[in-house]
């Protein structure tokens, strides 16, 4: 019976590796993944009498594990142990998908086995106004309650092996720029009346690896043009020379660098591309996959796309109402430049302006610029946080 | 009985009405086919009777043209030709089914160049009046020689009084020569090079007596004596027709072409004040008084100055000039910002009239039906790709046909994705029947078969790749209450699909991409975030390179798309 057993286990192997095509990774032929279309029901069984256990906003990615008989309804599964069925008109499927060939199950889950369930991705985004200013600080205060869970993310870094002396860049072409921290490294900056920051930027000149300068000048691979707050949790657009297969472009970073802290700023080419709930819930992710690693997330609004004005408000609104649930440090980047000429970006509406020179020499005329007023911003806000928090 | 009566006077009704919305289409349909013979006709004819018209003259080409002269020179015939500089003005007429009569008249400018130098063509047609407002005197005209004295900042202003603009800023010690005074003897005008306007005469220095020079309106800063060649300076006037013209498919205006080597020097003419200077252009001129001249550039380069201020207008593009004063027609302000040039502006214009052959234009008028512009030359096997706007004129480089027979145009295109439009539903000028029949892709191969590959062979990649886009500006098409969307460069990841291929750029949504034919993929439909519809069109040009036209119309500003050309290298 045994042996039976044993050569039906060989043959399927055998079957399951020829039925393979060649040139195409397991990866690619064997995960289907479908993504809402629109907002969406998960229930326990194939049809809409049985119960509903979470409703899913537009854009959410799930794995496909089954179908019904006739493929009306496809049976998924999602982050944080989400498992039920959708009705499949209601997703996109992923080239590979052939719904026919799918196998075919009469799952009914039980409502009580998946009550607890609360997927992030139906987390509900905080009520904000697209109107209102943002009322908050340039730098962040640190608060009590700030001060307090922030040093116990540090605590649990430190357990982790993460090092108080690093930091990371984590975000798209304002952050992957050579003029962003970079020259701080290499001895290109003149403070001008901000003196005092020069024992912060001695602080993180360490070494995070063998093979980088500073903390400064790292190439992070969670900053890259193009990144979005999706993308960097996305292990398809993590570089391959130095991640690890299916590994997040930010876990990536977190696991080579061992950063105490991330500088994390996304938004200006969100809004165009995803919903503000959608934003939500990456940014989401995003500081609670910082906070699992014991980073200090480094929250920041980013300045309003001009294609969007009112929608970026709302969505920076969001990111103030996030750090402050979960008592993370945020600083106001949207007010500081907002009054500059062109809203401190330059003439593509997209970009940070960049001054004549460096953008890490303080002058009155460089600080007209908005990389120059975030490249003096950020430095405030690790100072802040290298005396309230790291040290 | 009486049921019979009711049915009956139902039919007969019905017929009535049914009737009646047939005929007007049908009344109207035989009007424009009559105006477009009209058209026809009267281009020829002046064709023929001033082929042989010299330089600097004005030939009388078509019914309905009136010449005013001091010297009582007549244009009472088609084909007499008099000479520019017995001319005061020409008037044309507008077009007239009823009387057979659309005034045209050829005028041959040599605007001050040397004999044997290419010179203008232009004709004047339809509803319009020009004017000649050269002033040969002005050329030799006395000046006295002014400068500026202290460093105090001297302003030379738009009129004689501090109530009128600046123009230019004179720095310490710069020389000037004034050319006229105001009645007040307290502002004169100063030519600094070939710019003019007016200083006080208490902030220069005044070199002679200022009652030796001639008084001018104290508005006019026009630099007529850098324009007295017959007819170099002119003044155009069309009243615009009140109610809905005659014959839309002969218009009024003024057109302009000159043809020269590179290398040539640029002919100049003043029209209404403003400076129009280009080496070889194809231009047409509209003035409506109290209102604006439109300048608008069909085919090469025209630079477009008025009070101080430049502009570079290309073929398809167009500008306004605010015009007014005592005539209601002289320049009042700098060039507006350029557009692009609507097709009603080229529609009926007597292009075939000008000796360089232009290139066939197509476009729609506003009230014309919706016409989308598909990748290939067919509604069934195209997808379309974005709906053509009233507010452009396109430019067509060959036809092709679909199955039925059907002609189509082939609209050019900078990028390398295909834009076609059916020939029976879009509006055309110009030499298209000269166009030649052209390929449907680089290498078109049709249908779905791909032989199996993953991907759809060609360039397209059989496993999952990651390419850089970089994605050019935002182009408007249609009436927008938004702006532009300024998108960032980003990573797209690209796998077959069955034949076709799976698109994931910054949406979080992946598209599912349908080949059309090698190397080239489409998707038409809602977009990722789910608030309008786009289409995508992917063309691979290399193993490493593709370019991808998106166009997005948002539910919330349904009349309005945003093109974008996104050029996307291998990762």
């Amino acid at each position: 019976m045994w042996r039976k057993l044993l050569l039906a286990g060989i043959a399927l192997l055998l079957m399951a590796t020829v039925a393979a095509p060649h040139g195409v990774t397991a990866q690619e032929s064997e995960v289907a993944y479908a993504w809402t279309e629109t907002q969406t029901n998960i229930r326990t069984g194939p049809g809409t009498r049985y119960e509903i256990i979470a409703t899913l906003e537009i854009g959410v990615q799930l794995v496909i594990e089954a179908r019904n008989a006739d493929t009306s309804w496809i049976l998924l599964r999602g982050e944080n142990g989400l498992r039920g069925w959708g009705k499949t008109r209601l997703f996109r499927l992923s080239g590979n998908v052939q719904l026919r060939q799918l196998p075919v199950s009469t799952e009914i889950l039980n409502r009580a086995e998946v009550a607890g369930v609360t997927p992030p991705d139906n987390v509900r985004p905080p009520n904000v106004s697209g109107t209102a200013p943002l009322n908050a600080p340039f730098v962040p205060q640190i608060s009590g309650s700030v001060r307090a869970a922030m040093r116990a993310v540090v605590a649990k870094g430190r357990a982790l092996g993460n090092n108080p002396r690093v930091f990371s860049k984590v975000g798209d072409c304002m952050t992957d720029h050579p003029q962003f921290l970079n020259p701080f490294a290499w001895g290109q900056y003149d403070l001008g009346q901000y003196a005092y920051l020069q024992a912060t930027i001695d602080y993180f000149n360490v070494k995070p690896r063998d093979d980088v300068g500073s903390s400064w000048d790292a190439n992070s691979v969670a900053a890259n043009n193009g990144f979005n707050s999706s993308a960097v949790r996305e292990s398809q657009w993590a570089n391959p020379a130095l991640c690890q297969p299916n590994e997040r472009p930010l876990a990536c970073e977190y696991r080579l660098n061992k950063p105490a802290v991330a500088v994390i700023m996304f938004g200006i080419a969100d809004v165009l591309v995803m919903t503000p709930q959608q934003f939500y819930r990456f940014m989401r992710n995003i500081v609670e996959d910082s906070l699992a690693a014991g980073v200090v997330p480094l929250l920041s609004t980013f300045p309003e796309n001009p294609s969007v004005p009112q929608l970026s408000r709302q969505v920076n609104q969001m990111v103030l109402a996030l750090a402050r649930e979960k008592n993370v440090p945020i600083m106001n980047f949207a007010d500081a430049v907002k009054n500059l000429p062109n809203g401190g970006l330059e003439a593509d509406g997209i970009h940070l302006s960049l001054p004549p020179g460096l953008a890490t020499v303080f002058t009155p005329e460089n600080l007209q610029y908005g990389m120059t007023v975030r490249n003096l911003l950020v430095l405030q806000a690790l100072d802040v946080i290298r005396r309230e928090i790291l040290n | 009985m009486r049921r019979a009566f009711v049915l009956v006077l139902c039919v007969a009704l019905c017929s009535v009405l049914w009737l009646s919305r047939t005929a007007v289409p049908s009344a109207r349909a035989e009007e424009r086919s009559a105006c477009r013979a009209l058209e026809e006709e009267g281009i020829a004819a002046a064709a023929r009777a001033c082929a042989a018209a010299g330089a600097d003259t004005a030939c009388y080409g078509h019914t309905g043209v009136v010449a005013s002269s001091a010297e009582g020179v007549a244009l009472s015939n088609i084909g007499q030709i008099v000479p520019l500089a017995q001319l005061q003005g020409l008037t044309t007429e507008a077009a007239s089914l009823e009387r057979g009569t659309w005034g045209i008249a050829v005028l041959n400018i040599q605007a001050g160049l040397p004999e044997g130098a290419a010179g203008v063509r232009a004709a004047l047609f339809g509803d319009s009046m020009l004017t000649s407002a050269a002033r040969p005197e002005a050329a030799t005209t006395k000046t006295l020689p002014v400068r500026t004295f202290d460093d105090l900042p001297v302003l030379l202003r738009a009129g004689a009084s501090k109530n009128f603009p600046q123009i230019a800023r004179l720095t310490f010690n710069q020389e000037g020569a004034a050319d006229a005074r105001n009645a007040q003897n307290t502002w004169v005008r100063v030519r600094l090079g070939e710019l003019v306007g007016w200083a006080s005469v208490n902030q220069i220095r005044l070199d002679g007596d200022i009652e030796s020079l001639p008084i001018r309106d104290e508005r006019d800063i026009l630099p007529d004596f850098l324009y007295t060649a017959p007819m170099q300076a002119m003044t155009l006037s069309n009243v615009p027709p009140r109610g809905k013209p005659a014959c839309p498919e002969a218009a009024s205006g003024l057109l302009l072409q000159r043809s020269a080597e590179a290398g040539a020097t640029p002919v100049r003419l003043m029209v209404n004040g403003v400076e129009l200077s280009f080496l070889s252009a194809t231009l047409a001129l509209r003035a409506a008084p109290n209102d604006n001249l439109d300048v608008m550039v069909i085919d090469g380069v025209v630079t477009v100055r008025s009070f101080g201020a430049e502009a570079t207008l290309a073929d398809g593009e167009m500008l306004q000039v605010r015009i007014g004063g005592a005539n209601g027609l002289t320049a009042l302000a700098a060039p507006k910002e350029k557009t692009r040039l609507p097709f009603a502006a080229v529609e009926g214009v007597p292009l075939t009239l000008m000796p360089k052959a232009l290139s066939c234009l197509a476009g729609v008028l506003p009230g014309d039906a919706r016409v989308a512009a598909r990748s290939g030359p067919s509604e069934k096997e195209f997808t379309s790709l974005f709906f053509m706007s009233p507010a452009q004129t396109y430019a067509v480089e060959g036809w092709n046909a679909d199955s039925a027979g059907g002609k189509w145009w082939k609209l050019r295109n900078d990028k390398r994705a295909e834009h076609w439009v059916p020939q029976s539903a879009v509006r055309t000028v110009g030499a298209c029947d000269r166009l030649e029949r052209v390929e449907v892709g680089v290498q078109a191969s049709g249908g779905e078969a791909a032989g199996g590959v993953p991907g759809g062979g060609g360039f397209a990649p059989s496993a999952r790749t990651i390419w850089n886009a970089e994605v050019g500006p935002d182009q408007l098409i249609g009436n927008c209450k938004l702006g532009v969307l300024n998108y960032c460069a980003h990573m797209v990841a690209i796998a077959p699909n069955g034949s076709g291929l799976t698109y994931r750029g910054q949406e979080i949504v992946p598209y599912n991409l349908r080949r059309i034919r090698e190397n080239v993929y489409v998707y038409e439909g809602r977009n990722g975030m789910n608030n309008g519809r786009i289409s995508l069109v992917l063309t691979f040009t290399s193993p490493t390179t593709y370019t991808l036209t998106q166009t997005l119309i948002l539910d919330a500003d349904p009349e309005c798309q945003h093109v974008n050309v996104v050029n996307a290298t291998l990762r």
